[in-house]
């Protein structure tokens, strides 16, 4: 090959030209776009990553807070239903048992007794294990009375669990 | 008579597509999607579990013991121990609670007692969970336009963020 031929060859890999039907792309708006997509991609990246999605029937309160939502054990209620961890321990309020003269919730406290028992229990085994820090995630619809609010309240911490952290919807910035 | 042109010919003619009216397109179509997009993330309040002890206090000075006694129609705000009202904020015609007004007295509470973050909430039965994070958010934070709180030199932004509900118990 000519040392002329191979430069020109290179030239037009190098250029992207065509050596006979190639198409050439002008991507500076493709990368325009793109970067705005980062932006908002990033602006809505949820870098705790401990909630993402609720149930059906809870909508948390509206607050001015700007501390981003810690781990903790993810206890959701709506006016009817209670899940820890996405696992139904209430299906009906009116229906639920209760101990303690009614301030405890017997089927919630069993989920968080057995959940903290295995978090200690993995603990014990591994040094490296996560660490049981007490952290619960109150996940709570807003038309909430204070009444059923407390009994939860009374039972996450008789099941040992002792930093409430109340989640709420809060402005992104 | 035309002829046709040649296969060589049409290989070698460049095609070169205008993707900027679609990326135009695209950029509006952005701006639309943040526009609608729910900008409300998820956020925290911490509260801790009321702990009752019979060890004697560290400290000699009395403690603050500041108690907000939330009603169905008012809002007490008492302090020290045996407790002592402080100020009332009855609802207003409008039904809402003078938050404005309870902000205000907190913030004059926390000029005297810079390094007070603690305060206990002793809501009624009746009192909805959105009412009770109304109140919160009035007496955990300074806001901007308020005065300067300053604490050994130093700007104090929280309030009373240490929030205890004192009646889980009852």
């Amino acid at each position: 090959m000519s040392g002329r031929k191979s430069a020109r060859l290179r030239r037009g890999k190098r250029g992207g030209e065509s050596s006979g039907g190639t198409i050439e792309l002008d991507i500076t708006s493709l990368l325009d776009a793109t970067v705005i997509i980062l932006i908002f991609l990033v602006q809505t990246f949820n870098s705790s990553g401990v909630i993402s999605s609720l149930h059906s029937g809870i909508v948390p309160p509206f607050s001015d807070s700007k501390v981003i939502n810690h781990p903790g054990v993810n206890v959701e209620v709506s006016s009817d239903q209670i899940w820890v961890e996405d696992k139904l321990v209430v299906d009906d309020k009116t229906k639920m048992k209760t101990d303690h003269d009614g301030r405890r919730i017997s089927s919630l406290f069993d989920e968080l007794d057995q959940k903290r028992q295995t978090v200690q229990l993995v603990e014990k085994s591994s040094p490296e294990a996560k660490k049981f820090t007490g952290a619960i995630n109150l996940i709570v619809d807003k038309s909430i009375k204070y009444s059923h609010l407390k009994q939860i309240l009374f039972t996450c911490a008789e099941a040992g669990y002792k930093t409430y952290q109340l989640v709420v919807r809060g402005a992104s910035n | 008579m035309m002829e046709a042109p040649s296969g060589k010919k049409a290989a070698h003619k460049q095609i070169r597509l205008n993707l900027t009216p679609i990326m135009d397109f695209l950029m509006v179509v952005i701006f639309y999607f943040l526009w609608v997009s729910n900008p409300h993330v998820f956020k925290e309040i911490f509260s801790d579990v009321p702990i009752t002890s019979d060890e004697e206090p560290k400290t000699t000075t009395p403690p603050l013991a500041l108690t907000l006694k939330i009603e169905n129609k008012n809002i007490s705000l008492f302090s020290g121990v045996p407790e002592k009202l402080i100020k009332s904020f009855p609802k207003q015609s409008d039904g809402n609670f003078p938050l404005e007004e309870l902000h205000s007295q907190v913030l004059q509470i926390k000029k005297n007692n810079p390094k007070e973050k603690q305060i206990i909430l002793n809501p009624e039965s009746d009192i909805s969970y959105e009412e009770i994070v109304k109140i919160m958010d009035s007496i955990r934070m300074r806001r901007n336009t308020d005065d300067t709180i300053l604490d050994d030199g130093q700007s104090v932004e929280i309030l009373f963020n240490d929030i205890i509900f004192g009646n889980i118990q009852s």
